[in-house]
């Protein structure tokens, strides 16, 4: 067999630049050095910006009429008028701020939920874990969307967005309040915890030092995977109609737009601004996703240079 | 000699991490003799188990062979093709995993994962198959009724017999063998490796046999090559390797192995006038364990155990896994209320008193057996070592927890500078100090020391004893030393227990207990330590105390034979001021035992 | 037998839950249903029509007593009567919509599962290579895309512009329900968009659920061990790895059960398909509390169901559950 030269593979995998990294802490480090999540990072950045500097970006009230109906893009109007003339570019960056902040204020409560009831759980064991758990359980079991449509029934109106995220984060926690009662269990099995019981710490000291930093990947992941959720959700919800269609948000953009017909008229310009900033958004945070889950397993990121290492395996052999 | 089966030339083996190229086997040549035991010895991390891999060609990313040749009678492994590898595989060469647990496939019985393997290699239909996979566990001494069984259904020992019955399945020509015997206890571990040695006897099959235990290796192996950092640094016959080792790093490794074994520390103290610090009296544990739909049969864990630690003493409590060592650890720890008898501090009921439970809290510290979880990876030494400090001496200014920070990490041998890493930049060892030096910042009276250097490299076990034996002179602590090894007991601690079955049926100064065992159960513990200067080949005879010897047995140590509930009435028998034993009565056999040599040839 | 019938006890009690949640929702938001339909009627109905109405919700009495009257109505499978069609009951209606409902979920997670399986197992088993690193971020990302943009981009692209598949329905109004020809071949015709939005967006998870733990399993020793056993890499693949991944995914399954179901709900609002959602839609407009109640109690009871049966089929693929207390 074939000598391999390792000095010229780690040229070819460019070894020598990462090593630029290895002081950061690892979790860090591997985040920076998967590309999925870089990019994923400045695709979300990118709408953030937008959205919260909505103000300086457009003149208009979203909710006002601005101009005809159905006028297509033009230096006025950069991405036209809906059909009741308000402008489409302004209720896009506007939109983006409410379903946003929604989302994540909804992912960062039904976390926080998911924290509490999850750590609860795992680390005080006993008739606590029980019933934390059948409470978990149960909320597995019941499909949040039809129960959001019960609940949504309730109010005039439609339910606003905030009203749409208070409900998910009541109705989303379950999950991974599962998930980190698991990661709770196994970490108070650990001998550190033993050994900070032993000389003598505080109960909320173990949990918030000692246990809850070692859940942080796993935190951030269900964080992810929650806005991810939430922001959908919310749109699937508004497009149906079941929010309240005078606020303006990514998702009534959407039912507008559906009930307006207004591809009918071949005003496709009310329609498309709105879809592609929630799939530029669920893919933002897919690929962070993607990133976070290896921080939090490893093995899924152990053969990332595989195709680079055949690739020179072949040329080396040829 | 013939001709070689396997030869290895210049191997090398290098690990592709996430920012550099690290080499695991340098430049490796060595051959296989057929017939032959060929041992691989050295540390964790050493590329001994990489070689292993590499043998069968399953060297995966991020490992990559980088250059050499692995000849199997004369075949470039190599440069098979996949179809000329799938056939080579099992066939030629087989293997045994360290851990026959994860080896095995939790969801297909044990006859499907025989059968399949015949099925990948002959020609043969589904009644056949079945016969040979009958015929292979009864080689290995495994009931053929229970193929049908799925792997959680047999103990350890029993699952690393199917092991060795699979890698038979196709009479290979070399079986290698990566810490076949590691994760199972001593007695087991003996039995495992006799079985393997007549097996071989009888196939003829060559056997690399790859271990950290130089002295198992020593007493199995024909011959050895030691390795370290990825280079084989001597290759020679066993028997010389174990006595003039020429290369100075094996001679290192063979001596931490000869002090383990041989040294004892002295007599327990003369001075018993004083009340013990800690004592366990007629402590027992009752388990419920499931037995059905609302059902449940109590289990005995530990049965009227008693014992005391005096101050400054080191007694060790030795025995298998499921003896009740670790639930009297966890008894002491606070973990468990006993469910009955009592837990004496200073002469006073733990459970009963809060004062005197909160006084033993600070009193009673721990360590633990596995370095890599007694560390919380989030936080950095100094926090850890920090805590202990603050919490017992809430006064003390920042200033002087760093001092005391710094005094302790001085105490177990570490620079001071270290209190800013973190865990992961530590080793194995480097760990277990820092765990020693945060039981030491709540200065406490008695230390239980859940094995504490079983997860270590032989070479850093010596320095982990040594340095507690210095805390425990400098500071009169008292320990607890569980332990499954009766040889570190014995160089480590003045008195020993042996616990079988949860309860203790032998105990006493350690040099008494080792050098004139009389429970069987002792006996066959230190029987079944390895004894590198005779060769299994030499002079071998089954012990009488592994007929006996029932690795499912639960609880009392008549149950072999009883049956019906225990009519026994446990005596004690005093062999000497500082010897005793429970009185035991083996049927059948308790003539012949009284016939057992007093110590080992 | 134990883990089964702690298991089906844990149904019970959830569904008792459900039931009791939705016993409560109405009477802790502001007004109950038969004020709301009060205010919303603006003076056309009467003070004793509204009286009758209350006693028809079961909005009379003390709480206890409406509670117990509650859930016998449940047992007996009386979900009260609907304000749609009144005077007709909702069960009607609500079984209707709930086969549509069940047939788009039943295909779309089918589907989803087996090719998610095998993409997943393909993308596992060549980790890292192209395979694995475009189609799995590309199949996640689909399901990020959202259940209405891709529904409305199929929409829009497939029933619109180019005018293959019909603009909605289960089937057209004429064709009457049989087991005839004519009725499947039309209920297949129009169910290949809705199915297909749900498929494109269902599929990721299921991609990268298997993926995973197949990537978890493959550094196991007893791959290895198959590996070096000489069997055929489809065999390691398959019989071992696979066999091993496939387990927890089929928890999974019962456990998205409840998902898909809503993203159902969307599909059906979308292509005026006939199941729950759209009947769950046109009752909050038309303020039927009776039928937007019964059908969150129906699909809770629906997942129940597939988590029982996920469960007897762990028990049946995994001989550790099996075998538990054997051990």
């Amino acid at each position: 067999m074939n000598q391999i030269d390792t000095a010229k593979l780690e040229t070819a995998l460019n070894l020598k630049n990462k090593q630029k990294f290895a002081r950061l802490p690892a979790p860090l480090r591997m985040f920076l050095l998967d590309s999925k999540g870089a990019i994923g990072l400045l695709m979300l950045l990118a709408i953030l910006l937008m959205s919260l500097s909505a103000p300086l970006l457009s003149d208009y009230d979203p909710q006002r009429r601005a101009g005809g109906s159905h006028e297509p893009p033009s230096a006025e109007h950069i991405l036209g008028t809906t059909r009741m003339g308000k402008d489409v570019f302004t209720q896009l960056v506007y939109g983006g701020r409410t379903s946003l902040l929604v989302g994540f204020t909804a992912s960062l409560l039904s976390v926080a939920i998911a924290i509490v009831i999850g750590v609860s759980a795992g680390y005080f064991g006993g008739v606590v874990d029980e019933l934390l758990t059948f409470l978990t359980n149960v909320m597995l079991v019941i499909p949040g969307l039809p129960l959001i449509i019960v609940m949504a029934s309730f109010f005039d109106g439609g339910a606003s967005p905030f009203v749409i995220g208070v409900v998910f984060a009541i109705t989303g926690w379950a999950w991974s309040a599962r998930v980190l009662r698991t990661q709770t269990l196994t970490l108070k099995n650990k001998e550190f915890i033993t050994a900070a019981e032993l000389i003598g710490e505080r109960k909320w000291r173990i949990v918030l030092i000692q246990i809850f930093p070692n859940m942080l990947s796993l935190t951030v992941g269900g964080f992810v995977l929650g806005t991810i959720y939430a922001i959908l959700a919310e749109a699937g919800l508004e497009f149906i109609g079941i929010g309240d269609p005078s606020a303006v948000t990514w998702g009534t953009m959407l039912y507008w737009a559906q009930s307006n017909q207004a591809i009918s008229f071949g005003a496709w310009w009310e329609l498309v601004p709105p879809a592609v900033a929630i799939m530029w958004t669920g893919a933002a945070l897919t690929l962070i996703n993607f990133s976070v889950d290896q921080i939090t397993n490893p093995q899924l990121a152990s053969q990332k240079n595989q195709s680079k290492i055949r690739r020179f395996l072949k040329g080396a052999s040829a | 000699m013939s001709q070689a089966i396997l030869s290895i030339k210049d191997l090398s083996i290098h690990y592709i991490s996430e920012d550099k190229i690290v080499p695991a086997v340098n430049k490796v040549s060595f051959d296989i003799h057929p017939g032959e035991v060929f041992g691989l010895a050295g540390e964790s991390g050493c590329g001994k188990s990489t070689i292993a891999f590499a043998i069968s060609r399953l060297t995966k990313l991020p490992g990559l062979i980088t250059g050499g040749e692995i000849l199997y009678q004369g075949i470039d492994v190599l440069s098979l093709n996949q179809e000329a590898l799938r056939q080579y595989r099992w066939a030629e060469t087989s293997l045994v995993f360290q851990s026959a647990m994860d080896a095995l496939n939790p969801v297909l019985s044990i006859e499907e994962q025989i059968c399949d393997t015949l099925f990948a290699h002959q020609k043969i239909d589904k009644k056949q198959a079945r016969e040979r996979a009958s015929e292979l566990l009864e080689l290995v001494g495994i009931d053929p009724a229970r193929m049908g069984e799925y792997a959680h259904q047999f103990s350890g020992g029993m699952r690393q017999r199917i092991g060795i019955a699979l890698a038979l399945a196709l009479k290979p020509k070399l079986i290698i063998m990566d810490e076949p015997t590691t994760a199972l206890d001593v007695v087991v571990q003996r039995d495992i490796i006799e079985k393997i040695y007549q097996l071989k006897e009888q196939f003829g099959f060559a056997v690399l046999y790859i271990s950290h235990d130089l002295s198992m290796m020593a007493e199995f192996s024909d011959r050895i090559g030691v390795m370290k950092d990825g280079e084989l640094l001597e290759v020679a016959p066993a028997k010389q390797i174990w006595r003039q080792p020429e290369h100075p790093y094996t001679r290192q490794l063979a001596k931490a192995f000869m002090s383990m074994n041989n040294a004892s520390a002295g007599g327990a103290r003369a001075n018993v006038h004083h009340q013990p610090i800690l004592a366990l009296n007629q402590v027992s544990k009752q388990f419920k364990t499931k037995a059905g739909f609302l059902r449940s049969k109590p289990f005995n864990a530990l049965t009227n155990v008693s014992f005391e630690l005096n101050p400054g003493e080191a007694m060790a409590l030795v025995g298998e896994s499921g003896s009740g060592k670790s639930t009297c650890a966890k008894i002491l720890s606070q973990v468990y209320a006993p469910s009955s008898g009592e837990l004496l501090f200073h002469g006073k009921n733990v459970w009963q008193e809060k004062a005197s439970k909160q006084a033993y809290r600070k009193a009673v510290q721990m360590i633990f057996q596995d370095p890599f979880g007694s560390l919380n990876p989030t936080l950095n030494v100094g926090y850890q070592l920090a805590r202990p400090v603050q919490i017992h001496h809430p006064h003390y200014s920042t200033k002087e927890v760093q001092v005391r920070v710094d005094q302790l990490l001085e105490l177990v041998g570490l620079p001071s500078a270290w209190a800013r890493r973190y865990p992961h930049e530590l080793s194995g060892g480097q760990r277990q100090r820092v765990a020693i030096a945060r039981v030491l910042a709540v200065e406490p009276e008695v230390i239980l020391a859940d094995e504490p250097t079983s997860m270590l490299d032989v070479s850093l076990r010596t320095g982990i004893l040594n340095l507690l034996k210095q805390l425990k002179d400098d500071f009169n602590i008292a320990f607890l030393y569980i332990t499954h090894d009766i040889a570190t007991a014995r160089y480590f601690a003045e008195r020993t227990a042996v616990m079988y079955r949860g309860t203790i049926v032998e105990w006493g100064n350690s040099d008494a207990v080792t050098e004139d065992p009389r429970h069987p159960y002792t006996r066959t513990l230190l029987e079944a330590i390895p004894n590198p200067d005779h060769h299994l080949s030499e002079n071998r005879q089954t012990s009488l105390m592994q007929q006996i010897w029932n690795p499912n047995g639960r609880g009392c140590t008549h149950s072999h034979y009883c049956e019906g509930p225990c009519q026994h009435e446990l005596t004690t028998v005093q062999i000497s001021p500082h010897h005793f034993v429970r009185h035991f009565d083996f049927g059948p056999y308790h003539d012949s035992l009284k016939h057992m040599p007093k110590k080992r040839a | 037998m134990r883990f089964l019938l702690t298991r089906i006890g844990f149904y019970l009690s959830a569904f008792w839950v459900a039931i009791t949640l939705n016993f409560f929702i109405p009477r802790w938001m502001p007004g109950d249903p038969a004020t709301h339909l009060f205010v919303s009627l603006r003076g056309k109905m009467s003070e004793e029509a509204l009286a009758a109405i209350k006693v028809a919700y079961g909005f009379d009495g003390t709480l206890w007593d409406q509670y117990v009257a509650y859930l016998g109505k449940i047992f007996t499978g009386d979900f009260g009567i609907s304000t749609t069609n009144f005077p007709a009951p909702v069960a009607e209606t609500l079984f209707y919509a709930m086969g549509w409902t069940l047939f788009l979920v039943g295909i779309s997670i089918s589907v989803c599962f087996a090719l998610g399986m095998l993409m997943g197992i393909k993308a596992a088993w060549g980790q890292g290579k192209f395979f694995d690193s475009f189609f799995t971020p590309f199949n996640v990302m689909l399901y990020a895309f959202s259940q209405p943009v891709i529904a409305l981009l199929l929409f829009y692209g497939l029933c619109y512009q180019l005018e293959w598949f019909p603009l909605g329905r289960a089937h057209p109004p004429m064709v009457i329900p049989g087991f005839t020809w004519e009725f499947i071949s039309a209920v297949a015709y129009h169910a290949v968009v809705p199915l297909l939005t749900m498929i494109i967006v269902g599929i990721g998870s299921w991609h990268l659920g298997m993926r995973n733990n197949m990537i978890n399993l493959i550094n196991q020793d007893f791959i290895t061990l198959a590996q070096a056993k000489g069997l055929s890499e489809r065999r390691v693949v398959y019989r071992y790895a696979a066999r091993n991944a496939i387990l927890p995914q089929i928890t999974s399954l019962a456990m998205t059960f409840g998902y898909v179901l809503g993203g159902a709900y969307i599909v059906e609002v979308m292509f005026n398909y006939p199941g729950l959602g759209k009947f769950s839609l046109a009752a909050i407009q038309a303020r039927d509390y009776a039928f937007i109640q019964s059908q969150l109690l129906l699909v809770t009871a629906c997942v129940l169901v597939a988590n029982l049966i996920s469960d007897f089929a762990n028990v049946l693929l995994d001989p550790r559950l099996r075998y538990a207390e054997a051990a």
